[in-house]
């Protein structure tokens, strides 16, 4: 390896670092939201850093945290696919939740909500397109826009996932306060 | 606007990315339909509930070093030379330097700490008012005195307020909408104080010059929940500050710094 060469791959390493390591609690966060599991979690995250690092040149968006999270989240879910067990992909019963009752009053929700447990549960509870959106918007604050690079998919379907993942979340937490947090 | 496509759009207009149009229309019924006001907050809160309640997962200590080891990178910096002998020696005792500097420097800080000690006394009290008047200029009525997301609305307003020119960049394209401006006196001194927007977060920038006004080195800290961040820019001392997280923040700062 010539002198030049090595300096230009450090420059290009420190370059990149310096690009995309502040998004590493947001890569963090999502891949630990669609796998539920802190371990899987890490090396995901780690496993999408060397993806990106590789393909860092073709990078040409304008934001890098959604490109970063796009590869997150292909990572996880071919891992998801791989080792696809019959409890994580069970399907939402969406029957059971609507059946019961709902209520209306929004104190009752902010009362209950302080039970921070039982809001996480429902969150991982919610179906995997719903919950990445939700947590894209509400946790990673990103645009309607940056959502749909990240989920490659137009706008309008962020919009109606958005709409039925906070519904079903809201469904969730209200009929699930009687039983009081599981377990 | 009807019930069904006020409910259909409910979610866009809580998270700001209703067109105007269809926002004031919609904002419209909802001040005459108390059913709508109704699914509209409960949404609201539905969706606070998720930011301020549900877990925020930080990456864990160690990851980031692990991620930098696997890529050759910083901790690991004599790797990409390390298969030519001459270069890992010549690594290595810069490393011997790089500890006697460090020695060296901590020695120096010791010293100077006495004098430091009382200009921190006077930069942490600034620090205090620059979140005082960003908390001020949010829970009032004067956050801005000209109210534009058009820079060259704004800049010029400056004109003959403040004996400077702030920088007033278009950030609008990296998701940093301007939102206004306004005068502000900073430690008995004039500031502009720029208003720009995240989602629902405000960023306050303030802006005073380096030579006339009060003295605050770069800096980045976490102040009453606030991330502050300070830089220099010209012959300008600026100071961004907002409860958007401190990697935003960052973002917000090198983006305005580009332009």
């Amino acid at each position: 390896m010539g002198i030049e060469e090595a300096v230009s791959g450090v420059d290009r390493t420190a370059r990149f670092e310096q690009t995309f390591l502040p998004h590493l609690d947001a890569a963090y966060n999502l891949a630990r939201w669609l796998t539920g599991s802190a371990q899987d979690a890490a090396d995901l995250a780690q496993e999408s850093y060397l993806r990106a690092f590789e393909h860092y040149e073709s990078f040409r968006g304008d934001s890098v945290r959604a490109w970063l999270l796009a590869i997150v989240r292909n990572t996880c879910y071919s891992h998801l696919r791989k080792s696809a067990s019959a409890g994580e992909t069970a399907e939402f019963d969406e029957e059971a939740h609507i059946s019961q009752r709902v209520l209306e009053d929004p104190e009752t929700l902010a009362l209950r909500a302080e039970d921070r447990q039982r809001l996480a549960q429902a969150l991982e509870e919610l179906p995997m397109e719903f919950r990445e959106v939700v947590v894209l918007r509400d946790l990673e604050e990103m645009s309607y826009k940056e959502i749909a690079g990240v989920i490659g998919a137009p706008v309008g379907t962020v919009m109606s996932r958005l709409a039925r993942g906070r519904e079903r979340l809201r469904q969730l937490l209200t009929v699930a306060a009687p039983k009081g947090p599981q377990p | 606007m009807n019930c069904e496509r006020t409910r259909l759009l409910l979610g866009p207009h809580l998270d700001r990315e209703l067109d105007p149009v269809n926002d004031r229309e919609l904002q419209e019924h909802l001040r005459d339909c108390p059913s709508c006001l109704r699914a509209a907050e409960q949404l609201q809160q539905l969706a606070r509930l998720v930011r301020d309640a549900a877990p925020y997962h930080r990456a864990p200590a160690g990851l980031e070093a692990r991620i930098r080891a696997s890529l050759g990178g910083a901790p690991q910096g004599t790797r990409a030379f390390s298969r030519e002998g001459a270069f890992s020696l010549r690594v290595g005792q810069w490393r011997w330097a790089a500890a006697l500097a460090t020695a060296a420097a901590v020695l120096l800080a010791l010293w100077a700490g006495s004098v430091v000690t009382a200009r921190r006394a006077a930069q942490d009290f600034l620090a205090e008012e620059i979140v005082s008047a960003h908390v001020r200029s949010l829970a009032g009525t004067h956050l801005t005195d000209v109210l534009s997301s058009d820079q060259h609305t704004v800049k010029p307003w400056f004109d003959g307020r403040v004996d400077f020119a702030p920088p007033v960049p278009d950030l609008s394209a990296d998701g940093f909408p301007l939102f206004g401006g306004r005068a502000e006196y900073l430690a008995g001194h004039p500031a502009a104080a720029l208003v720009f927007q995240r989602n629902k977060h405000f960023i306050n920038v303030f802006v005073w010059p380096l030579a006339s006004g009060p003295a605050l080195p770069p800096d980045l800290r976490a102040l009453r929940g606030y991330n502050f961040i300070s830089w220099q820019q010209q012959d300008l001392t600026l100071c961004a500050i907002s409860d958007l997280n401190r990697t935003e923040l960052q973002l917000f700062v090198e983006d305005y710094k580009r332009q």
